[in-house]
Order: C-alpha cells, then sequence, then structure tokens
C-alpha cells in the first residue's frame, strides 16, 4: 500500500459531498489565540455590515464649550466605547446620547460649570461583582437629566441575553434598554444600557444595579467633576496637528489603567498607539518616575487599542508614555478608483499611479500568475519619516461599496505591498477601489508627569 | 439535537448576531483546527483566519440550509469549513507550486474519482459511514479532518502503530472497494 493509494483517498474524499460525516470528535488542537479571534470576529461582522469599532469619538456638545477650557474639554470631551461592536442601538436614543454623553468608562463626566443647576453623577472608577453571569464590571454610569448610561463588561457571553437592567435609587427603579453590545468569541463582552427620562438626583450616592437575578449592590456614585476641576489633570502633547491626552486612572487590584484620547476629524480613529509595532522603531514605551520600563498587561478578550493596563509592584510616583506614531483610518476618505492593464501572461510595468487623501500610491507592475489571478506589486511611499504617511488601504469591489476577494501582503520593513486579485480567463483590465487608508503619523507625544 | 443547538439555530434563523458569536465561541476551536489542517503548507495564517471567518459568514447566510435530521449542527459546520478551506486552498495553489500536505494530495481528483460515478462514489460513502468503530472515526478523522497520525493516535487513544496498521487496511479495504464499484 503506498502513498499513492493515501492521495487517492485524500482526493476522493475531498469530493464528496457530504451531508454527514457522523458525530466523530476531532482532535483538541491549540485554538488560535485571542488577538486572532479578535481579527477573525471583526471582519466576519464587518461583512456584513456590522461595524466593529475600536475607539469611538463622539461628538461633544458644542453649546457646552467654554473657550478658557477648550484645551481640556477638547482632551476629555470624547467618549470611549472601548472594543465594542455596535450591533444594535436605537437611532433616536444614539443621536440624543451623541449629543449629551461625554462620558470615559472608569473615568468620569466632566460637568461644564455653566450647567451647574443640572447635576451629573458619575462612577467614579469601575467596580467588579460575581454573579450569575460570571464576572461583571460596571465600567461606567452616568446619570443625566435627559438620559442616562450604564456600561457592563465581562467575561461571560451569555450575559447579552440580558436586554433590560434596572438601576435601583432611593426614589424608586429605573428600567435601562441595552443600547449596544458586543461580543468576544472566547467570551467576553460589553453592552452599554440606557434611560431616556429624569432619574431624581437624590440619592444617588449609593445605588444598586439588579441585572438578570444578579444584583449588583452599593455602587458609589459622585458628582461629577467640573472642567475648573479637572485643569491641570492628565498629560497632553501635540504632534502634527493631533492632540494626545492620557488619563491615568488607578484600578482596584493594583492595577493601573491609561486612557489614551484624541480628538480627530469626522469618523476617523486610531487604529494603533503602537502597543504592537506599527513599523520597525514605531511602538510606545511606558515608564516610572525612575526611568524603567513597565509592562503591558496581556489583553484579554477585546483589543483596545487606546487602553494601557499594567500593574506597578513598587508604586511609581508617576508616568511616562512616549508615542513615537500612531496609525489612524479614515473611513470616510471617498473610494478611488483604479483600473489596471491586464497582461495576457507574464509580468508588465506598468507604473500606473493613483491618489487618496492626497497619499500617493504607485501600481508598479503586474503579473498574470495563471489564468485566473494576476499579482499587483503597490508602492504606497512609506515613509515614517515624515509627518504622515500611508502605510495600507482597503480594496473594494464595484463603486467602492461591495466587498472584493483579495488577499494582501505588507513588507513591514520596505512598506511594499503585495496584492493577489482573482481575474478571469482573458480578461484585459481590472477596475477596483481603493478605500479606508491607514496612514501613520509621526510623533512622538510624550506624556510626562501622568499620575 | 441539543436544546443549545436549538437555541443558536433559531438565533442564525432570526438574523441575530447574538447567535452568530456565540456559534463563533462555541465551534471556533474545532473549525480553525480543521481549516488550519486543510491549508496546512498552503496557506499562511491570514489565509487560515480568512476561510475560517468565510465559514461563519457561509453559516449565516446558508442557515435555512441546515436541516436538523441530517445531523448536528456542528457537523454541518464541519462540512462547510471543509468545503470553504478545500475552495480556499484551490485558490492559494494556484499561486504557487502544487505542495504535498504530509503526503495528502494538494489538488485535483484522481482518475479513479473520475470515472466513479456519483452513484457508485455516493454507495462507497455509504460503506464508509458504516464501518465500524474505531475504523470509521479513523477514516474520517484522516480523510475528512486531514489529522495526523498521532493526533489521530491521542484523540483515539490507540498507538501510533496500531493507527498506522488499521489505516493500512483500511486503505486496502478502501482499494478493493473502489475496485467493484470501477468494475461495475
Amino acid at each position: 500500500m503506498t502513498q499513492k493509494d493515501e492521495k487517492e483517498i485524500f482526493a476522493w474524499m475531498d469530493h464528496q459531498e457530504l451531508d454527514d460525516v457522523g458525530e466523530i470528535e476531532l482532535c483538541q488542537e491549540e485554538a488560535a489565540d485571542a488577538a486572532a479571534w479578535e481579527r477573525i470576529r471583526k471582519r466576519t461582522f464587518s461583512q456584513l455590515g456590522m461595524e466593529i469599532v475600536g475607539e469611538k469619538r463622539l461628538t461633544e456638545a458644542k453649546s457646552r464649550r467654554n473657550p478658557g477650557r477648550r484645551r481640556w474639554i477638547a482632551a476629555v470631551c470624547a467618549i470611549l466605547i472601548l472594543g465594542t461592536a455596535f450591533i444594535s442601538l436605537s437611532p433616536g436614543a444614539l443621536a440624543e446620547m451623541q449629543k449629551v454623553l461625554q462620558f470615559i468608562p472608569g473615568f468620569g463626566f466632566v460637568q461644564p460649570s455653566e450647567d451647574s443647576e443640572h447635576i451629573a453623577y458619575v462612577l467614579p472608577k469601575p467596580i467588579d461583582s460575581i454573579g450569575e453571569y460570571g464576572r461583571i464590571t460596571v465600567e461606567g454610569v452616568l446619570i443625566e437629566p435627559s438620559v442616562s448610561q450604564i456600561s457592563l463588561g465581562g467575561n461571560h457571553a451569555s450575559a447579552t441575553e440580558v436586554k433590560n437592567l434596572v438601576l435601583m435609587t432611593e426614589q424608586g427603579e429605573y428600567e435601562f434598554k441595552r443600547g449596544s453590545a458586543a461580543w468576544g468569541g472566547n467570551g467576553p463582552w460589553q453592552a452599554t444600557y440606557y434611560y431616556e427620562g429624569n432619574i431624581p438626583d437624590n440619592g444617588l450616592g449609593i445605588v444598586s444595579i439588579r441585572f438578570g437575578n444578579t444584583l449588583i449592590g452599593s455602587i458609589p456614585l459622585s458628582k461629577a467633576a467640573t472642567a475648573e476641576e479637572l485643569e491641570g489633570f492628565g498629560s497632553s502633547d501635540s504632534k502634527n496637528g493631533i492632540t494626545v491626552t492620557g488619563i491615568l486612572t488607578p484600578l482596584d487590584g493594583g492595577t493601573t489603567k491609561i486612557n489614551l484620547l484624541t480628538q480627530l476629524s469626522g469618523r476617523q480613529k486610531v487604529d494603533s498607539y503602537g502597543k504592537s509595532s506599527i513599523a520597525e522603531g514605531l511602538q510606545l514605551k511606558l515608564t516610572d518616575d525612575q526611568g524603567r520600563e513597565l509592562e503591558l498587561k496581556e489583553e484579554k478578550g477585546f483589543i483596545k487599542p487606546g487602553e494601557l493596563l499594567f500593574d506597578d509592584s513598587i508604586g511609581s510616583k508617576y508616568y511616562q508614555v512616549v508615542i513615537p506614531a500612531i496609525r489612524v483610518i479614515d473611513p470616510d476618505a471617498k473610494p478611488v478608483k483604479v483600473t489596471l492593464p491586464v497582461p495576457k501572461e507574464g509580468k508588465k510595468e506598468i507604473n500606473v499611479a493613483s491618489q487618496i487623501m492626497g497619499f500617493t500610491i504607485d501600481f508598479r507592475s503586474i503579473e498574470r500568475v495563471d489564468s485566473e489571478s494576476v499579482r499587483v506589486e503597490v508602492d504606497t511611499h512609506f515613509d515614517p519619516e515624515q509627518p504622515r504617511t500611508l502605510q495600507h488601504y482597503r480594496l473594494y469591489g464595484k463603486r467602492g461599496q461591495s466587498a472584493m476577494s483579495y488577499s494582501s501582503e505588507l513588507n513591514e520593513v520596505t512598506g511594499a505591498i503585495t496584492e493577489w486579485l482573482t481575474v478571469k480567463p482573458g480578461q484585459k483590465e481590472i477596475t477596483f477601489y481603493i478605500g479606508e487608508p491607514q496612514f501613520v503619523v509621526k510623533g512622538s507625544w510624550v506624556l510626562s508627569d501622568m499620575r | 439535537m441539543s436544546g443549545e443547538e436549538q437555541q443558536l439555530v433559531d438565533a442564525l434563523r432570526h438574523r441575530l448576531p447574538s447567535g452568530l458569536e456565540s456559534l463563533m465561541e462555541k465551534y471556533g476551536d474545532v473549525v480553525y483546527g480543521l481549516v488550519r489542517r486543510v491549508l496546512a503548507g498552503a496557506g499562511r495564517t491570514e489565509d487560515v483566519e480568512e476561510c475560517v471567518s468565510d465559514v461563519f459568514l457561509a453559516a449565516w447566510k446558508r442557515i435555512n440550509e441546515y436541516d436538523m435530521t441530517k445531523g448536528t449542527l456542528r457537523t454541518w459546520l464541519l462540512i462547510l469549513a471543509k468545503y470553504a478551506a478545500l475552495d480556499t486552498r484551490r485558490k492559494l495553489l494556484r499561486h504557487q507550486v502544487m505542495q504535498s500536505f504530509d503526503g495528502h494530495a494538494a489538488a485535483g481528483a484522481s482518475v479513479e474519482e473520475k470515472v466513479l460515478t456519483k452513484e457508485a462514489s455516493a454507495e462507497l460513502l455509504a460503506l464508509v459511514h458504516a464501518l465500524p468503530e474505531p475504523d470509521k472515526s479513523l477514516f474520517y478523522r484522516r480523510y475528512f479532518s486531514y489529522e495526523s497520525i498521532e493526533q489521530i493516535s491521542q484523540g483515539l487513544n490507540l498507538t501510533v502503530k496500531a493507527v498506522e496498521s488499521r489505516l493500512y487496511r483500511l486503505r486496502k479495504w478502501f482499494k478493493a472497494k473502489l475496485g467493484e464499484r470501477r468494475a461495475e
């Protein structure tokens, strides 16, 4: 019996139209890591038109801005909905939230002084609870006159079956509806619940939450700090037109969290602050007051580009974060149409130039690999020494709307990109669209004296 | 079908994203493992991840085709995964020199497969399905899910030698049955 016999069986089996292969157990091998699952999950939901948002900034309420406090408001009036997939959300509620919520989970809410007659109550820092659905973290609470919000997270995704929760105060019980929710492949989840209406501010010092059959009690809320009170808090630095602010929050259990915030235009979002290297040498560095480098805790569950978690057993007085570069994605950039000639056979130098957001992309050559595929060499002129440089993009099919079947290979050292595209036999041209540019903005942003 | 699987199917048929998320959580590892084995030697990690994503997208889109009387949701998903992985492998191998995977056929049907009628092939498959245990599991683990001898050995709690020996006999049996059907 030879290897040929085995090949025959593989080939035969590969061509069977199977309805059932029996209830066999397959081998238990090492599963994909959390980062891989996050990528798979992100791609899957993205293909279904469900947006995965790593970090999202909601528009601040301009009427509440005070020019004198602009610097602080600019830094703090951003909402972080960390690693959240917006799967369902009442449009009306979202619009309302966008107007009024200026909320950072686990940190608080900036209360402009002119609105002091409308006191907002917040959760000063996240609290943990164990119950029916495992660990549940109350990540943030914001009680406001018109719309209130509670953000929860945990480690057992079945908790997302809970569609409503009840906030219990001295004044009564208030049912919050689920707005957005996200699940991770290995169990982590986050969800936001909202209440439209007025919750009396008497007796909001200690509240409880009923979540399914779990009671999360003794939740302390405090009045939101005003912008004046926060003046000088946190650390900001501006480079190349972008301000990055770091806000440090001590958590329970000796862990410290730093939220990194930016203000970008439109729907632009920071895809990476360099927690993982963006390109050679472009990785952020966290040090203590003695200049010792601190290691970031490994991320479990959702990837949160703007959140740094670390333990410091020595107890530094202050910390410094140096961010050499950030990578920004712009989903609003208008897709650009590209048409390339397809050779009958072999490789053809084409040098077709295109531009997206002012970045030049040169399609150097195209090679017909076989009757149904071509390989395209692309030069984005990636240069990390430039203030802004294009690193990657996304390809689309017709009119820049539909996803396109292709594979892409980025050389992280040279920045060169190779695209593998599908063509038909005899096809003479190929047309596609380039969108969602991912560009690297050079820093460095130095966030010092963070305490 | 278990209550949990029924809930999953219902959630998917009602287009609830939580159903897809639960499906990925429950069967993600087994799908990932199968896809990785089929693409071994042909694709990169990104190809595996993309293919796994495609499997769950297919499940989302085709859930109404799932027939619980034919098998469990897990089995249906594994069959989708196998087809998706084979499809991806064929595409990938167009780009590169044909590589053999651990002695497996890289792609394409053998001459025997091409001349075997659909009916004969179905009969042969029924015979495979009727094999006694552990031979049936051994056959599927090897030729459906591309497990290595070592993986099968661990999974079925047999020695490597025992697995090799049983596979040898199975190949011999298969060849004989194949010959009978070709002769017909």
